[in-house]
């Protein structure tokens, strides 16, 4: 076992100092991924990371607003697959891009509502909580 | 029979049971009258007598007994949408500023001019957008549910009472002595569906001044012959249909006073109070607006097939 202090694991991977323990994607294009390596010397302590260390490793702060929108509506799933209430009073939309974000950050409901994106319309749309009346500004 | 068909058979029944109605040559000078009376432009209520007086041009008599454009519509509106319409503090805002339709005139003669009449404005909007559309000025468009069902689609009277049924309109009452007005309560206001009308026209009337028109009334454009096609092309850009309803000489006095071709308006050269410039047309997002109208004709099949789905699946 070396004690070494180079903290680039790509360089210590070879030596064995870094034990490769998986990658971690966020989307479909790779954009957002990380290898996790754990230090030969560290305790055998199990590593699970939640959500948010992942991020914090990958240098994404979901507290801000730009980032979490542009991954809540890349990640928004297909529609059509989800089984989406087009009769629901719940329901909005459609929306492009541009007003779905413009909506979000007038209302405050950025992480409140479900999004969901129909690629036959090629709009966006919202389930909005039953709560709603109470959330929406009067 | 359908549900909403028997809600607007009862709803006019139930009216009826409660008011007698008289049609009247004419209203009366309402000063002369020692009672009260809401004073509306095509029907008066006197709810000390229990009656309601309508004048000729001002009902329609339907399978329901005779009824306004008003009624039909309010009717209507009750059974689609009960509930008062939602919006954020910045939307109310951005809506509640003064709207009204483009006007523009500059009197001319044009040796070729042509008369484009952009069809059913006010319902052929509606048709693409829905009467609860959902219209945050520059912000979003989002579109509501297709009046299809309105009963009497061919009364123009009792359709565009659709859009005006949204605006807050004060009622006049005569009490006896004096006018007074104040705003009922009303489920309907619509404020939304106003705007988006309204600045739809605003965008096109835009369109037809590049187009060197010399004259806008709201969705009349009178413009040189040989631009009109190009002014109907923008229209039909919109989701929108036009066509050419006169042309010949143009003769452009003012508002509501011009004669182009053999059609003239009935004001022509008689009243010179409606002579000389007007210019009313604001500036909107045109593309934003023309986008939307457009996505919602071409996408109007697939979403009724969505909620159908949606209703089918609901079913099983």
């Amino acid at each position: 076992m070396s004690d070494h202090t180079d903290t680039n694991p790509d360089d210590n991977e070879e030596d064995g100092s870094y034990e490769f323990l998986g990658r971690v994607e966020l989307d479909d294009q790779g954009n957002y991924q990380a290898e996790v390596f754990k230090s030969v010397d560290a305790d055998d302590e199990p590593f699970h990371p939640d959500f948010d260390q992942v991020a914090e490793l990958m240098g994404l702060d979901f507290h801000d607003e730009d980032v979490l929108i542009d991954a809540l509506t890349y990640r928004a799933p297909d529609i059509s697959q989800t089984g989406f209430d087009f009769n629901s009073p719940n329901g909005r939309g459609g929306y492009n891009q541009d007003e779905l974000i413009r909506f979000l950050r007038e209302t405050g409901w950025l992480g409140v509502v479900d999004i969901f994106f129909d690629e036959g319309l090629t709009e966006y749309f919202i389930m909005l909580p039953d709560n709603s009346d109470q959330l929406r500004t009067p | 029979m359908s549900e909403l068909s028997d809600y607007m058979r009862s709803a006019a029944l139930e009216r009826q049971e409660k008011t007698l109605t008289k049609v009247v040559d004419f209203f009366p000078p309402f000063t002369t009258m020692n009672e009260r009376i809401y004073l509306g432009v095509n029907s008066w209520s006197l709810p000390d007598r229990h009656e309601r007086w309508v004048r000729p041009g001002g009902y329609y008599v339907t399978e329901n007994g005779i009824q306004t454009a008003g009624e039909i519509a309010r009717d209507y509106l009750d059974f689609k949408f009960p509930k008062r319409l939602r919006a954020t503090r910045a939307q109310k805002d951005a809506l509640n500023i003064h709207r009204s339709a483009p006007l523009y005139v500059e009197p001319t003669i044009l040796e070729d001019a042509a008369y484009v009449d952009l069809k059913s404005a006010f319902w052929s909007i509606m048709q693409l957008v829905g009467w609860n559309v959902d219209y945050h000025p520059s912000k979003w468009i989002l579109r509501g549910t297709i009046p299809h069902d309105f009963p009497y689609p061919d009364n123009k009277a009792a359709r565009n009472s659709l859009v005006s049924c949204g605006l807050p309109t004060p009622l006049r009452m005569w009490t006896g002595k004096k006018v007074t007005r104040r705003f009922a309560t009303n489920i309907h206001i619509n404020m939304g569906l106003w705007a988006l009308i309204m600045d739809t026209l605003h965008a096109i009337a835009s369109h037809a001044r590049e187009l060197d028109a010399c004259y806008v009334h709201t969705d009349g454009y009178i413009l040189p012959r040989w631009n009109a096609e190009d002014l109907i092309d923008k229209i039909a850009s919109y989701g929108l249909h036009a066509s050419i309803k006169a042309r010949g000489v143009g003769t452009i006095i003012g508002m509501g006073n011009w004669k182009v071709g053999d059609n003239i308006t009935k004001n022509y050269m008689k009243q010179w109070s409606l002579m000389g410039g007007v210019d009313y047309i604001y500036q909107v997002q045109r593309e934003q607006i023309r986008d939307k109208l457009m996505d919602c004709k071409e996408n109007y099949h697939t979403l009724i097939a969505r909620r159908v789905s949606s209703s089918v699946r609901e079913y099983k």
